[in-house]
C-alpha cells in the first residue's frame, strides 16, 4: 500500500444550486474507487462494499452512466437523429452523452429515449461501431492506454503531459478533471488532475502538482516517471457533484483494508449518507466488522452527524456553484480531506475529515475493529486545529464504543513536560503538541533540526462504563508546535507528515507545494 | 533482569535532625547490595566496608564489584510456623544479639527478589536459631521459604546514625557550588552495572548549599545526579559530563535551583515516620524511590525520585552517553521554612519551583544535553491536546475507571522528554540557564502511567498483583506481598 494525492484539485460546479455534499462525495468516490482501489475495470470502483455499495436513489450518473453503441448504429456517421445503446438504464430522460467514435469523443445530445434508442440527437462527427463506449455526462471517456514520460524540467503551472493513442480528448475536456492509476501501483502519480489543456486527441496537458512523485534530481518537485498502460477517466466533477435527484439518504459503502495495520481486523466499512435539509450533510455509520449485505449493517452504529462547534451542516445552502477545491490523502487504510469552495459558503475553512483503520492498543480479541471517524462540519475557524473536546482533531474522534454507541473520543499527545501545564513560565505557554503549543523555543530542537512531535492517543472520559485512557494510537496525524509555519514538512519514523494549521500535520511526501492547500 | 523491592521501610529516626538523610542512606544500600551497583567513591559516607556502617556480612569481598559468599555464608528466610519472618544467618560469621535490633538487614534474593529482597529493620532475635526477626512489611502475606545459604545479607546500622550534612568546600567562595573537594558533606558515588557504566551521586548537600528560599541557594536536602567520570570523593567535575547544574556551573547562582533534583522529606516534621519503597532492576537502568507519609499527610507531603537510563530509547542514540541518563525528583528542600510550600508529593508533573505556592506536587528533572551541558528534562504525560492542564488530564479524570474492553485498568509507558524548560527556578530574577532542546529519552524504567483515583497503595486485583498504584497515576510492577494500607 502507499499514499496517493489529490493536492488541492480545483473544478467547477454548476450554478443549479441544489447539490453540495454530492461534491466532496463525487470526488471521494473516484479517488478513493480508483485511484486508491481501481482495478483493471475502468467503470467499476474498487475499495467499496461488494455488494451493493451504492444506493439510497443514488442517480447513476453520479458514478458515470457506462454503455455501449449497439449494432444498429454500426457503422454510422454522426450526427444520427437516433442512436441505438446497449442500454439507457437510468440514462436521464434528455441530455448529453459522450460517444467514442473514429474522431474521438463526441457530444452528442437528445431529447427523449425511445426503448434502447436515445432520439432527437444532434452533434458529434465520425463513425460510430458497435461496442464503442457512451457515457453519461459526468464521465466523459476512459481508457487503458494512458501514458506519461518522465519530465523533470519545470513547466510553467505545473503543466506535464498526458497521452492516451486512442485518441479520447478534445478541447472540451479543459476544466475537467482526469482520474488515472494503475492496479497495484504504489507510485502516487495515481491522482485526480485537473486538464489545463488539450494539445490534440492523443495529448493533454495536466497540472502535475495536483498529484505527482517528487523525483530526481532535487527530489520535491512533483513529476511524472515514464508509465504506460495506464488506466484513467476523465470526469466532470462539477456535472457529477450537480447531478439531480440526490436525496437524503443517498449513500456509499467504503470498504477500508487493515492489511498491515491491525493483525486479525476485519475490512471494516464507513456508510457515507447524504443528509440535512436540501443536501447539506454528509453523515456517517460505522461498521467496525464490515458487515454490510447491500441493505444494512448487523453491526453499525447509529447514523452520526458531522462534528462542528456551532453547526452540524456540512455545507451552507449556498454553495452549489462556483469554483469547488478538494484535497485528497488516503491509502486503502486511511482517508483524509479537506473541501471549501471559492465563496466562503462553508466558512473560510471549509470542512474537513479524517477516516482511519488506528493502531489497536488492546488485543485483537478486546477490540478486533478499531476504525474512527473524524467529520468536521463548517462553523470551526479552522478545521485543521486541535482546541475543540467534542469536534476537530482534539475531540471530533468518533469510535464504536463498548456499548454499541458511537461517542466523540478525545486526542491526548505526549505533554513536553509533566502534564502539560503552561506553569512554567520560563516557556510561557502550555506544553502539550497542537494549537496550545505556540511558544517558538519550546517544540523544535535547533541543534537536531527537527520538530518534536506527538502521535495521538484516543481516550473516553466521563461516560460511566466506558472509559478508555488509550485505547488507539492514530497513525496519520501528528501533532507539533503551533507556532512553526503552515505547511512546515516534519519527518517522522512513520513517514513525512505536513503540518496544516495550528499545530495538525498529516501525512505528506516530499513535495513542495507549488501552492496553498487552502487557495481561496 | 531481575526486578528486586525494597518495601514500605519504615524510618525508625523521627525525632533528630538526621532524619531527613535516612532516604540517602536507604537508596545507596539499596544500589549498592541489592541491586549490584559497584562503588566508585565517597565522602563520609562509607556504606563499601566493615566499619561503622556496614557491621557485617557474609561477604568476603564487600568492597569489590562482585560479592564473594564462600558456601555456607548465605542466610535463609522464613523457618517454619511461627518463625516465617526468621532470618537466620551464619553463626560462624556473625551470633545474633540484642544490639542490633533496630538496625537493618539488607537482603538479595534471586529465587524471590520481589518479596525477599530488600531493606529490613531488626525487631528481634533469635538465639537458637541465629536469626533476626525482621519487620517484613505485608498483610498476611508470609516470605516464601528460602533455606539456609540462600541469599545476600548484609548488617548495616541503624537509619539514626545515618551520614547527616556537612560543611562546604572551604577553598571555595560563596558563589560557587561548596559540596565537592575538602566538603564534609557526606557523598557516594556508584556506578550502574548497565554496560554504559553509568554513575551515580548521591550527595547530602552542604550546609553551603542547601537552598533555604527561593532566593537563596541552589541544591535540595539530598541530589542524586547521574553521569560519568565520578572521583573516589564521590564528587562529579565542575564543566564534566553530569546532570548536576549547580556543581556544573560550579555556581550557587539562585537560578540553578532545581537543576540538582534529588529527595527531600519537608524538613521539619519532627515525629513523623516516612515509609519508603524502592524499585529497582539488577540490569542497572536505575531506581524509583518513593517516601511515603502515614495518612498521606500534607506539608510535608510524601516525595519520588527515579533516576538513571530510559528504557525504549528511540534510534539513534546520542552518541553522547551521558544524554542517555535523567534524574527527576524534588529540586529544592521543601522545607516549612521554605514557606509551607511542598514537596513533590509523589507526582511526576512537572513544574517550577518559584511562583509556585499554591501550585505543589511537581517536580523538577535533570538530564544532559547531546552536547554535553545540563539541560532540564521530565516526565511527559499523556494529555488531553486541548482543554485539560495541571492535574486534568486523562489519568486525572474523575470518570477514570477500569476500561470495559480489557476490565481493567489501562497501564502505559511514561515517556521521558529533555529540553523543554529553561530553568526550574522561575523567580522575576531567574535567567535561562538550560538549553531548549526538546527530545524524547525513552520511557521512564519501572514506573508507569494509569488512573490516579485507583486507590493510592493498592495493589493490582490481579491475582499475582502485577502491579501497585502509588499516587497521582504512577504505578510500578509489584509482583510482591500484600500491601499494609
Amino acid at each position: 500500500m502507499a499514499t496517493k494525492f489529490c493536492r488541492s484539485l480545483i473544478f467547477t460546479g454548476t450554478t443549479n444550486g441544489a447539490p453540495k455534499a454530492t461534491y466532496p462525495l463525487k470526488a471521494i468516490y473516484e479517488f478513493w474507487g480508483y485511484v486508491i482501489n481501481g482495478t483493471a475495470s475502468l467503470t467499476t470502483p474498487g475499495g467499496f462494499a461488494a455488494t451493493t455499495p451504492f444506493g439510497g436513489g443514488l442517480p447513476a450518473d453520479f458514478q458515470g452512466l457506462f454503455t455501449t453503441i449497439a449494432g444498429a448504429s454500426n457503422g454510422q456517421t454522426l450526427p444520427q437523429a437516433v442512436i441505438a445503446l446497449a442500454s439507457t438504464t437510468n440514462l436521464a430522460t434528455s441530455g448529453t452523452v459522450y460517444i467514442a467514435t473514429t474522431t474521438g469523443t463526441q457530444t452528442v445530445t437528445y431529447t427523449g429515449i425511445s426503448g434502447n434508442n436515445i432520439t432527437g440527437c444532434s452533434g458529434g462527427t465520425g463513425v460510430m461501431s458497435t461496442g464503442n463506449i457512451v457515457t453519461s455526462p459526468s464521465l466523459i471517456t476512459f481508457g487503458n492506454d494512458g501514458y506519461t514520460n518522465q519530465t523533470t524540467s519545470f513547466q510553467f503551472g505545473g503543466q506535464q503531459s498526458f497521452f492516451s493513442a486512442s485518441q479520447p480528448f478534445t478541447t472540451a475536456m479543459v476544466g475537467k478533471t482526469l482520474v488515472m492509476w494503475k492496479a497495484g501501483s504504489n507510485s502516487s502519480e495515481d491522482g485526480l488532475y485537473n486538464i489545463v489543456g488539450f494539445v490534440s486527441p492523443t495529448q493533454i496537458l495536466i497540472n502535475v502538482n495536483n498529484g505527482g512523485t517528487p523525483s530526481a534530481p532535487d527530489g520535491y518537485k512533483p513529476a511524472f516517471s515514464n508509465r504506460t498502460s495506464i488506466n484513467f477517466r476523465v470526469v466532470d466533477m462539477g456535472i457529477a457533484g450537480a447531478t439531480t435527484g440526490v436525496t437524503d439518504g443517498n449513500f456509499m459503502v467504503m470498504q477500508f483494508d487493515p492489511t498491515g495495520v491491525n493483525a486479525g481486523q476485519a475490512n471494516s466499512q464507513i456508510q457515507l449518507l447524504i443528509a440535512g435539509a436540501t443536501n447539506t450533510r454528509i453523515d456517517h455509520k460505522i461498521s467496525p466488522a464490515g458487515t454490510w449485505n447491500g441493505t444494512t449493517f448487523s453491526d453499525a452504529t447509529a447514523q452520526t452527524a458531522p462534528n462542528a462547534p456551532s453547526s452540524s451542516a456540512f455545507f451552507s445552502g449556498t454553495s452549489g456553484g462556483t469554483t469547488q477545491q478538494i484535497t485528497l490523502i488516503g491509502d486503502k487504510d486511511f482517508l483524509i480531506g479537506h473541501y471549501r469552495d471559492a465563496n466562503n459558503a462553508m466558512g473560510a475553512a471549509g470542512v474537513a475529515f479524517h477516516i482511519e483503520i488506528p493502531d489497536r492498543l488492546y488485543t485483537s480479541a478486546q477490540d478486533p475493529n478499531p476504525i474512527v471517524v473524524n467529520f468536521n462540519g463548517f462553523g470551526a475557524t479552522t478545521q485543521f486545529t486541535s482546541t475543540g473536546t467534542t469536534h476537530t482533531y482534539g475531540g471530533g474522534w468518533v469510535m464504536k464504543c463498548n456499548d454499541g454507541t458511537a461517542r466523540a473520543h478525545r486526542c491526548s499527545v505526549r505533554a513536553l513536560s509533566g502534564d502539560g501545564n503552561a506553569n512554567l513560565s520560563l516557556v510561557s505557554a502550555a506544553q502539550t503538541p497542537g494549537n496550545a503549543l505556540n511558544d517558538f523555543r519550546a517544540g523544535a530542537n535547533a541543534f537536531a533540526g527537527n520538530l518534536l512531535n506527538s502521535p495521538g492517543f484516543l481516550t473516553l472520559p466521563g461516560v460511566a462504563g466506558q472509559y478508555s485512557l488509550a485505547r488507539v494510537r492514530l497513525r496519520k496525524v501528528r501533532f507539533a508546535n503551533s507556532f512553526m509555519p503552515q505547511f512546515t514538512r516534519i519527518n517522522t519514523s512513520s513517514g513525512d507528515f505536513i503540518l496544516i494549521t495550528q499545530g495538525v500535520a498529516i501525512p505528506w511526501d516530499k513535495a513542495v507545494l507549488p501552492f496553498t492547500l487552502f487557495p481561496f | 533482569m531481575a526486578i528486586h523491592l525494597c518495601r514500605d521501610y519504615n524510618t525508625q529516626n523521627v525525632t533528630t535532625g538526621n532524619r531527613t538523610y535516612i532516604y540517602a542512606y536507604l537508596l545507596a544500600i539499596f544500589m549498592r547490595r541489592v541491586l549490584g551497583y559497584s562503588y566508585v567513591g565517597d565522602t563520609n559516607f562509607n556504606i563499601n566496608s566493615v566499619g561503622t556502617l556496614l557491621i557485617a556480612t557474609g561477604d568476603t569481598t564487600p568492597t569489590a564489584a562482585t560479592p564473594t559468599f564462600p558456601p555456607g555464608n548465605r542466610a535463609g528466610i522464613n523457618l517454619g510456623f511461627q518463625k516465617e519472618f526468621f532470618v537466620s544467618i551464619p553463626a560462624g560469621v556473625r551470633t545474633v544479639n540484642l544490639n542490633d535490633v533496630g538496625r537493618i538487614l539488607v537482603l538479595r534474593s534471586t529465587s524471590n527478589p520481589t518479596f525477599n529482597s530488600g531493606i529490613f529493620v531488626i525487631v528481634g532475635f533469635d538465639i537458637p536459631t541465629n536469626s533476626y526477626i525482621i519487620d517484613y512489611r505485608t498483610l498476611g502475606d508470609k516470605p516464601p521459604v528460602e533455606p539456609a545459604d540462600s541469599m545476600n545479607w548484609y548488617l548495616y546500622e541503624k537509619d539514626t546514625n545515618c551520614p547527616t550534612q556537612g560543611v562546604g568546600n572551604t577553598l571555595k567562595t560563596s558563589a560557587e557550588y561548596r559540596g565537592d573537594g575538602n566538603s564534609t558533606t557526606p557523598r557516594i558515588m556508584l556506578q550502574s552495572p548497565h554496560s554504559t557504566n553509568y554513575q551515580v551521586r548521591i550527595c547530602n548537600e552542604s550546609t553551603a548549599d542547601v537552598a533555604t528560599g527561593p532566593t537563596t541557594l541552589t541544591c535540595p536536602t539530598t541530589s542524586v545526579a547521574v553521569g560519568l567520570g565520578g572521583n573516589a570523593s564521590g564528587d562529579f567535575l565542575a564543566g564534566g559530563s553530569h546532570s548536576h547544574a549547580p556543581q556544573w556551573a560550579n555556581s550557587s547562582g539562585v537560578q540553578y535551583l532545581g537543576g540538582a533534583a534529588g529527595m527531600s522529606d519537608g524538613g521539619g516534621s519532627i515525629g513523623t515516620q516516612f515509609r519508603v519503597t524502592m524499585i529497582g532492576g539488577d540490569d542497572g537502568y536505575g531506581v524509583a524511590v518513593f517516601a511515603r507519609r502515614p495518612g498521606n499527610g500534607t506539608q510535608p507531603t510524601g516525595f519520588i525520585c527515579v533516576f538513571g537510563l530510559p528504557f525504549n530509547e528511540p534510534l539513534p542514540l546520542p552518541s553522547n552517553p551521558a544524554a542517555r541518563l535523567f534524574t527527576i525528583g524534588t529540586g529544592f528542600s521543601g522545607s516549612d521554612n521554605f514557606g509551607a510550600r511542598e514537596i513533590n508529593d509523589m507526582g511526576l508533573q512537572a513544574g517550577p519551583i518559584y511562583s509556585i505556592i499554591n501550585a505543589n506536587n511537581v517536580s523538577q528533572g535533570m538530564s544532559v544535553s547531546p552536547f554535553g551541558v545540563p539541560v532540564s528534562c521530565s516526565a511527559s504525560f499523556w494529555a488531553y491536546i486541548t482543554g485539560g492542564g495541571q492535574n486534568t488530564g486523562p489519568q486525572l479524570d474523575a470518570s477514570a475507571s477500569d476500561t470495559p474492553f480489557i476490565s481493567s485498568t489501562e497501564l502505559l509507558p511514561l515517556d521521558l522528554i529533555q529540553g523543554t524548560t529553561s530553568g526550574w527556578n522561575t523567580g522575576t530574577t531567574a535567567i535561562p540557564v538550560y538549553p531548549l532542546a526538546p527530545r524524547l529519552m525513552g520511557t521512564i524504567p519501572y514506573v508507569y502511567e494509569g488512573r490516579a483515583n485507583f486507590g493510592d497503595f493498592s495493589p493490582s486485583t490481579d491475582p499475582g498483583r502485577s502491579f501497585q498504584h502509588m499516587r497521582r497515576g504512577l504505578f510500578i510492577p509489584w509482583n510482591g506481598p500484600n500491601i499494609i494500607p
